[in-house]
Formats: C-alpha cells, sequence, structure tokens
C-alpha cells in the first residue's frame, strides 16, 4: 500500500511533522491476489496464480498497452491449455492457442482493431474463457471464447472488469468513449448464459427492443434501468466508485457508488439459476453516517475499507468533520437493511 | 601547561614565559592567517612566536588576555578555548572553538599582556601594557543555503554548503506543500556525508508525495574537522520562485486518429449525421456510406478518424448531438445505423457505425486548442455534465487547458515537454491506484497522449509508461 503522507528524516520529525489528510484517506481495500514477478515475464509486472488445479499467469496493471509485445499469458489446467502466442501479425492481430486435454489444438484470431493486448485469462463454467485484455491501454476490452467451438461468442469494450471467485461472473463499467465520457453503469455478464440471454432485451418481441440490446452488452444491475430503452446515460452522476468486491462464495458482489454527494453501498446478489436475474440493493450513508457531510468532496476515497461479514457488510469510512478533524467511522449494515432499487 | 579560559580571557602568566609577543606567526592550520576564516564550530589552532619582547612575561605578576570582540566591542563567545605555552617561553599556541550562534561578522583577535599592579612581583610598571597584537578575523557561521530550485521538475536543487574544508555532514532539506484537499504536506529526505560547496541534489522520485510545494527548509548536520559535536545548521527557509507541482507518477497512455488509408480489410455500411433544430424541433438527416470495417471500430474506439477523402469523422455522441436518450437525434436512426450508445454489439466484429464530419483543424475538448501529434495531451475530466470539468490530477489539482507539463522518465532530464489541449474523462476513472486489480495499480494518476501514429490498428499507439511529472519550474 502506497502512503500519500511524505516522511520526514527521523531528526526533524520533533521539529514539525504533520500528517497528510490524503494520508489519512489512504485506500485499504484488500487485494484478492498477491503480485508477483513472473520468470515468464521477465520485466513485466505479471501475477502467477494456482486456481484450483490451473496455474494461471496474467499481466497485471499499469503494464498498459504494447502492441508489439504480447506478454506470456496462459490458463493451464487438466483439461484445458489456453496460451496467448506471441504477436506476429503485422496488422497486430492476436491469435490464442486452445488445446484439449485430447491434444487437438485450435487457434482464436482477435480483431486488431478492437483487441491489442490480452492481459488475462480466466477458465469460466461451461468450457468458456473470460479474455481480459487492451483496446488501446485506457480502454479495456473482454471477449467471451467458446473453447470447445475455438470461438469468440460475445464482448465488449468495458472498464474495471472484476471476475466472481467461482469464475461464472463478471462485472464492470460499461464502456464510454474515453475523451467523450459518461456516467457508470455496471453490467453483470453470466457466462453460463448465452451472449442473447446477457442482453437486456433479451425474450422481447418488440424490435425496438431488439434493436437496443444489439449494443447492449450484460444487464444492467445499477443504476436501476426501467427499460431496455433506456439511453446508456440517464444524466445521473454516477460517477466514482470503488473496486468490486466480491464474496467468497460469489454469492454477492459490493462496491461503493457515489451520487450527488452521497456515498452509498451496491449490493448485488448472483443469479443461481440460469435463467434469474441478478438483485440490486442499496444502502446509503446518510444522516449521522453521512461522511461526506464535512467535506468538499465525496468519493470513493471516503470508503477506506470494505469486507464481507456473516449477513452483513462491514466498511469503513474516512472523511472530515466540520472543523477538518478526520473522522473514522466503523460500520456494519446487515443485508436486510439495504433496499431494493 | 595548558590553561583552560573562559569568556573572561584574563590569566596570569608564570614565570616560564620568558619573552614578550612581538610577532606572530600562524601555524599552517585551518586557520591559517591568510584566510581569516573562522567558522563556528570550527576548531582553530595558531602560534604566537616570541623570538624578543618585554619583561612581563618574566614575573609571576604579568598578566595577559585574548579575547574577540566585534567591531561595536562585543565579545564572540567560544565554546572552547585553550592554550599552551612553551616551555621556553618562546611560543604561545592556542585553540579556539567559536559557539555556534556566533552571526557572520568580523572580529578582531587581540592579546594583551600587561603587569598586574596587586602583584608585589611586578616591578614598578604598574599598569603598563608590554603588548597588544590584534588581527581580524572574519567569522563565518556554517550555513546551508537553497541556491537553485529551476531544475526540480526533474528532480534536482541546488544547495550550497558553506563550512571549513573536511566538513561533513547529513543534509535534510524538508520540502513544505499542500494537496488538493489544503492538507499540509512535508517532505524530509536524507542526504548523507555531504561536504561542504554547491551540491546538485537529486530527489528520489518517488518518495516525494504528490502536492504543490512553495518553500523548503530544514537542516545540515554538520561536522567540521576537530570539532566536539555536530552542528545542526538551519536552512533558511527558501520560497521557490516557481512552485513545484508535483504530479509524480503518472502513466501515460496514447490515443490516436486513424487514417481509413492505413487500415485493411472489406467496407462496411456506415452513416453520416447532421442535425438542424428549428421552432423546436431538431431533424436529423442520415446519409449512408461505405466505409472501411477496420476503420469504422478504429474511430469508435478513439472518438475521431480521418477518411480517405480527408474527411474527419468524428463519432455520433459528440457534446453537440449528445448521447443516450437525450441525443439530439435518438429515436430517428435508420436501421443499421448505431450512434445512441458507445457499447459494442454483442457476438459482432463491429462498433458504432455513425458519425458526424468535423471542419478541421483537429481539435479535442479544449476549445479552440488544435492537437498536436506528440506533444498534446488529454487530461483528466470529470464525467459529470458535458463541459467535463477539469478533475483533480494525482490528488494534487485539476489541469487547465493549455497547461504544460514537464515529463521525466526518472533519469533527472527533461523527457518531453507536453500540453493539456484535450480531456479524458476516463483518465480521471482509474479506481484506487493502490489495488493491484485496478488498472492503474501503482500509478498516482493518469493521462492519455496524442500519438503521430496513424495507423488503424492499435499496433502502433503502445503506451508510453511512467513519467515523473511536474509543471515545468524553469
Amino acid at each position: 500500500m502506497r502512503s500519500q503522507t511524505g516522511f520526514v528524516a527521523d531528526r526533524l520529525l520533533g521539529k514539525a511533522t504533520m500528517l497528510s489528510l490524503a494520508g489519512l484517506l489512504t485506500f485499504t481495500f484488500a487485494a484478492p491476489l498477491s503480485a508477483q514477478d513472473c520468470p515468464v515475464n521477465s520485466g513485466v509486472h505479471t501475477i502467477c496464480r494456482q486456481i484450483g488445479n490451473a496455474e494461471a499467469v496474467s499481466v497485471t496493471s499499469p503494464f498498459g498497452a504494447y502492441p508489439t509485445l504480447q506478454p506470456t499469458v496462459y490458463w493451464h489446467d487438466d483439461e484445458w491449455k489456453i496460451d496467448m502466442l506471441p504477436q506476429s501479425s503485422p496488422i497486430g492481430e492476436l491469435t490464442m492457442s486452445l488445446t484439449s486435454k485430447d491434444g487437438i489444438t485450435k487457434s482464436v484470431k482477435f480483431p486488431a482493431v478492437l483487441l491489442v493486448q490480452v492481459d488475462s485469462i480466466i477458465r469460466s463454467p461451461g468450457d468458456k474463457a473470460i479474455i481480459l485484455g487492451e483496446a488501446n491501454g485506457t480502454s479495456l476490452v473482454f471477449s467471451i471464447v467458446d473453447l470447445n467451438l475455438a470461438k469468440i461468442v460475445d464482448g465488449s469494450l468495458i472498464y474495471h472488469p472484476s471476475i466472481s471467485p467461482n469464475r461464472r461472473f463478471l462485472i464492470y463499467n460499461n464502456w464510454y468513449q474515453p475523451h467523450l465520457g459518461g456516467e457508470n453503469l455496471f453490467t453483470l455478464y453470466d457466462t453460463l448464459k448465452s451472449a442473447a440471454e446477457n442482453t437486456c432485451g433479451y425474450g422481447e418481441s418488440n424490435p425496438l427492443y431488439k434493436r437496443n440490446a444489439d449494443a447492449l452488452g450484460g444487464i444492467q444491475v445499477y443504476p436501476a434501468q426501467s427499460s431496455c430503452l433506456d439511453g446508456p446515460d440517464d444524466g445521473d452522476d454516477n460517477q466514482d466508485a470503488s473496486d468490486f468486491l466480491w464474496s467468497s462464495d460469489s454469492s454477492r458482489v459490493v462496491f461503493a457508488d457515489v451520487k450527488s454527494s452521497i456515498l452509498s453501498l451496491v449490493l448485488v446478489t448472483m443469479p443461481v439459476g440460469a435463467k434469474e436475474h441478478p438483485k440490486t440493493e442499496v444502502y446509503s450513508f446518510v444522516g449521522a453516517e453521512n461522511i461526506c457531510s464535512g467535506s468538499a468532496t465525496c468519493g470513493y476515497k471516503n470508503l477506506s475499507s470494505l469486507a464481507f461479514t456473516a449477513g452483513a457488510v462491514k466498511a469503513t469510512l474516512v472523511g472530515v468533520d466540520s472543523s477538518g478533524k478526520p473522522v473514522e467511522k466503523n460500520l456494519t449494515v446487515p443485508f436486510s437493511k439495504f433496499s431494493p432499487i | 601547561m595548558r590553561k583552560q579560559l573562559g569568556k573572561s580571557w584574563g590569566a596570569t602568566v608564570g614565570p616560564f614565559l620568558q619573552r614578550a609577543l612581538l610577532l606572530f606567526l600562524f601555524s599552517p592550520a585551518i586557520c591559517h592567517a591568510q584566510i581569516r576564516t573562522w567558522y563556528t564550530g570550527q576548531t582553530c589552532s595558531f602560534n604566537l612566536a616570541t623570538p624578543a619582547g618585554p619583561e612581563c612575561l618574566l614575573w609571576s605578576g604579568c598578566v595577559f588576555s585574548t579575547y574577540f570582540t566585534t567591531a561595536d566591542g562585543n565579545y564572540v563567545p567560544l565554546a572552547a578555548f585553550t592554550m599552551d605555552v612553551a616551555s621556553d617561553g618562546s611560543q604561545a599556541s592556542f585553540t579556539v572553538e567559536i559557539a555556534t550562534d556566533v552571526p557572520t561578522e568580523k572580529a578582531t583577535f587581540t592579546f594583551i599582556s600587561a603587569c598586574d599592579p596587586a602583584n608585589a612581583d611586578c616591578p614598578g610598571e604598574t599598569n603598563a601594557v608590554f603588548g597588544q597584537y590584534s588581527f581580524p578575523v572574519q567569522i563565518e557561521s556554517l550555513s546551508a543555503i537553497i541556491k537553485d530550485t529551476s531544475d526540480i521538475m526533474n528532480g534536482t536543487v541546488e544547495v550550497k554548503l558553506s563550512a571549513p574544508e573536511g566538513t561533513t555532514g547529513d543534509l535534510v532539506p524538508v520540502f513544505h506543500g499542500t494537496d488538493a484537499s489544503g492538507a499540509a504536506i512535508q517532505y524530509g529526505p536524507e542526504f548523507p556525508a555531504l561536504a561542504p560547496g554547491t551540491q546538485q541534489i537529486q530527489l528520489p522520485f518517488d518518495d516525494p508525495p504528490p502536492a504543490i510545494y512553495t518553500t523548503i527548509d530544514g537542516a545540515w548536520y554538520a561536522t567540521p574537522p576537530g570539532a566536539s559535536t555536530t552542528q545542526t545548521v538551519d536552512i533558511p527557509t527558501y520560497t521557490m520562485p516557481t512552485p513545484w507541482t508535483y504530479f509524480r507518477k503518472v502513466f501515460y497512455t496514447q490515443y490516436n486518429f486513424a487514417h481509413e488509408n492505413a487500415c485493411s480489410g472489406g467496407d462496411a455500411d456506415a452513416w453520416v449525421v447532421s442535425a438542424s433544430t428549428s421552432k423546436g424541433t431538431t431533424t436529423c438527416s442520415f446519409t449512408k456510406i461505405s466505409l472501411n470495417a477496420q476503420f469504422i471500430s478504429a474511430v469508435w474506439i478513439n472518438g475521431t478518424g480521418v477518411d480517405n477523402n480527408g474527411d474527419i469523422l468524428r463519432m455520433a455522441m459528440v457534446p453537440t448531438l449528445g448521447s443516450g436518450a437525450g441525443q439530439k437525434c435518438f429515436g430517428q436512426y435508420p436501421l443499421g445505423a448505431i450512434g445512441v450508445t458507445p457499447k459494442l454489439p454483442n457476438g459482432k466484429n463491429g462498433s458504432g457505425n455513425t458519425f458526424v464530419i468535423a471542419a478541421p483543424p483537429i481539435t479535442g475538448s479544449c476549445s479552440g486548442q488544435s492537437l498536436v501529434p506528440d506533444q498534446s495531451l488529454a487530461m483528466p475530466c470529470s464525467r459529470s455534465g458535458k463541459l467535463c470539468p477539469p478533475a483533480v490530477l494525482s490528488g494534487v489539482k485539476a489541469l487547465s487547458c493549455g497547461d504544460q507539463l514537464n515529463l521525466d522518465s526518472g533519469d533527472y532530464a527533461t523527457a518531453s515537454t507536453r500540453s493539456a489541449d484535450d480531456k479524458c474523462p476516463a483518465c480521471s476513472d482509474t479506481g484506487p491506484f493502490n489495488d493491484v486489480n485496478s488498472v492503474m495499480y501503482g500509478a498516482d494518476g493518469h493521462i492519455d497522449a496524442f500519438s503521430s501514429n496513424t495507423s488503424c490498428t492499435g499496433k502502433g499507439v503502445g503506451s508510453l509508461g511512467f513519467f515523473y511529472t511536474s509543471y515545468p519550474t524553469n
């Protein structure tokens, strides 16, 4: 964790050391993964992980996009060996190799204009793989690959993807043009469903819905979407969000969102069956719990930690009071106190 | 024998001192007469030779005094004073250490020998002064002064350390500033064992917290040669002529404007839209065209591109039209035209395909400022509102259109100077930087730089990586 507070040589500490507010607000979200450089990617910040019986190597940020150098990224388990091949295409087209346990190898080519670098490969249930990569260093991309078909079956430009521990779900912020902007539209993708089933308009017979659904990837879980014909930006000001925190059993994901200077926790309960829909509930820190009341700004940095506990979410909020003094609130919010959107 | 003298420097000289003091000869020590510059805290030695002299020192009643006085007659405080007299009285040597609180000024060293009238051994010539010898001394305090911060943008500060040769000590400059919240930030690195002279100290780039630094003070913990203690030499508060606005470790991605003639593959349907408003009603006209399919996607991702006719195409969600349900042309799109939503169709190698034609020159979101390849950059801005007000970078401050930034890769030299000519909402939304899963883990901020590359795919437009970023300070 990086401290925002400057250090002063010990001998001066008695003279005039002041902690910065920024230091007090340092974000302490527990990172679910530990990073380490893997020997397979010398000089590149990569994570090596053992996930069940699988061995995975992925690039971690901020490696950025270096399209001429596709780092070694793979997923190897007992049934599939999925490897990104070195970049060799003159136009930057990337190729992924799929080898089944039968020894049959197939390849998948990614369109160069949409994916210049693959950062990670995660095998999901149903013989699919979630591919996360870079479109241009700022915009990210996910692709769903059907391993048996060796085919890209879905995908979109996105921001901030987070995969559930059981590797079934992907939650992310919908993409907006990096230089034009847009509000946060939190979207869930269920890899147990088909591409069509992962659209808002699935099942609607109205062609207007169908046309709109063509442009929607995943199911928007927050803010509320009253109709699939809702535009992607309803003029709200959901612009500031924390990272996603998954429960260990993948049944829920929680994150913070800020709207109109109110910090809220958004709790999304995952569908169990393939036909179910996710359920979104919100708890807003208002009144005495409003950590932003003394500050000119309100953002995800006002949430210093977040954790699941039995039947509840524990949050540590930090901020300042009206006199500028640092304030810390440790709150436990039972699931029952969240309200459906 | 050795006599320890305090601040009243009178003493009775024993009969062993046989000669009057007629001539001062100085030892080649650090207090050499030709230098005549003594530093506070420095131990200086010098000799007084006595080839011939008055009778005073033959008598036990002989009294002498040594002292330093400033021009106005005040005594100069000494931390220590010792005197050694040769057994034959031919030479006296003195060692002095001037107290550390002596200001820089001229002083006079005086030696007086006289007959003590109260002593019976003093023959007749009571109150007679047998010898009085003086010489000027320039007393200098040890000093540590910040001289120049014009290159602090590249981590370099010029410091002048004044002390006798052989002095060494740890320098701890303390930088004072504030961050965007107004909180005080201070940073005090330690530079060990620095010798006197003009020093170019180089700050470790990763350590100073991002902030706007305005003043420097601190101390030099110096030990002059032979001194008994280390002095704390305060660095006088230095106000930087140009504050050091330090964004620290900013990650630079790149964006470009694809040219259709650099694309490969076949064509696809696209539309050019124009909107006109009359009596409160907006009418949008759509013209179906054919563009390279790769080019369509490239423009959609980067926002702007140049087609084979040289026209500048921008994605339809430009601020003049808006986006989503609020877009002026929402509901008027012909079948197949996509320009309301930024998202890509699921499972299809497609994208939005509706564009507006913009008049040259190519500009970004900063009004009236053209984009200069490999020089312009897009600064973080808030996604709230269509004007996209600049957002705080690295917790320090929000940039403004036209701001110049100095980029240093960490080698204490300017890699490039770039100009904020565009805005990047996505750059303000990079998540908690200390989370390994965050997009910009390890970075303090994110900026998108405009590349001269015109390739259709991202292959030629890799990220620039980290640069230690400041406002120029020269």
